[in-house]
């Protein structure tokens, strides 16, 4: 990555610090879900002000009581965003098998975000199911994005399977927790060293995107914290400076914590009275 | 593709038991979905699990216990 070297001798990462999934690469870092907005202009306006490239989608069944639905999938299109089909509501690697093979030819893309869930309380991954889907998937061409727990040792399986992405959750999915465990999300970046990382489900606000990719992931996978925030177009802003920040924070490198004071200011010649 | 007869075949389409002609155009299913099939943006469809590939469709009828999907993308997260 060639870095912009200001004129003050400040190194600052710029454009060319793109984010590359499998043949694939981004300007933005962050990958925004297009559920649950008020309306589709709003949607539009929101992920515009997020300045995401990728946009997720889900995969249903045409409804035979209701047919053809809007999909808004013209929208997306005409907006530029490349398509990111989902797998979501699968409960086991043949569903979600069969689920990215539909979505690749409606979507003309081979790439899937990879969720087999457990059960509809936690949406946490069923692991045994996705280790099994991921590899199927994998071995069928497809570029994956893998949705998994915060667990190092599913990640690093992903990871070493060939997974294009590895997306451990920061909390659960819809919960606005935020980041519930970072020691964990810490400990899959040192095992994962060489795939991208991001952190997808359970960012509440921008806060919470500043804190993963301080942690040195590469993205953020969001949804909820937008659509459904009281204003999600300033919130589509929030989140793209905190992904920014986030990502620059992580490149300059932090100070180490520190139990007790560090005086910032000169520690002699202080003026002092005698009492 | 076969011909169509007047015998009667339980296929299910989207999880839903229905009873269609021998020899049902895969087409035909599509437009009961109110799909039309030469502007079908972002749908794909299974039978048996297996994906037929969009310009395959109007070469495939349906069988006895057939059991077709078919999908859109819609939003989501």
């Amino acid at each position: 990555m060639a870095d912009e070297v200001h004129t003050n001798g400040s190194v600052v990462a710029e454009t060319d610090d793109r984010l590359e999934i499998g043949e694939y690469t981004f300007s933005s870092r962050l990958i925004v879900g297009t559920s649950r907005y008020p309306n589709p202009q709003v949607m539009l306006e929101a992920l515009e002000a997020t300045g995401t490239e990728l946009v997720t989608v889900a995969i249903r069944r045409v409804n035979v009581e209701d047919p053809a639905p809007e999909s808004h999938l013209d929208l997306l299109q005409k907006g530029g965003y490349q398509v990111l089909p989902n797998t979501a509501g699968c409960y086991t690697a043949r569903e979600a098998v069969l689920v990215a093979r539909l979505a690749r030819e409606a979507l003309d893309t081979d790439l899937i975000k990879l969720e087999v869930i457990g059960d509809d309380e936690t949406l946490m991954p069923d692991v045994e199911q996705l280790l099994k889907a991921a590899k199927t998937l994998i071995d069928d061409g497809f570029t994956v994005l893998a949705y998994a727990n915060d667990d190092p040792i599913t990640c690093r399986k992903l990871a070493d399977m060939g997974c294009a992405a590895v997306m451990p959750l920061g909390s659960p999915i819809g919960s606005g927790m935020g980041i519930v465990n970072p020691y964990n999300l810490r400990i899959i970046r040192e095992e994962v060293p060489d795939t991208p990382l991001i952190v997808d489900a359970g960012i509440g606000t921008a806060s919470d995107a500043t804190t993963a990719m301080e942690l040195g992931y590469d993205g953020i996978l969001l949804n909820t914290a937008i659509a459904e925030a009281q204003h999600p177009v300033e919130m589509a802003h929030a989140m793209r400076l905190a992904v920014a920040a986030g990502r620059r924070a992580h490149r300059a490198g932090r100070i180490p914590r520190r139990l007790y004071a560090q005086a910032s200011s000169p520690t002699s010649g202080q003026v002092q009275v005698d009492a | 593709m076969s011909p169509a007869t007047d015998a009667q075949i339980p296929v299910t389409v989207n999880g839903e038991d229905r009873t269609v002609p021998d020899g049902y155009p895969l087409t035909e299913v599509l437009r009961d979905l109110e799909i039309d099939p030469a502007d079908a943006t972002g749908v794909a469809v299974a039978i048996n699990e297996s994906v037929i590939r969009t310009q395959d469709w109007d070469d495939v009828t349906l069988s006895e216990e057939d059991t077709v999907e078919v999908i859109q993308a819609q939003q989501g997260g």
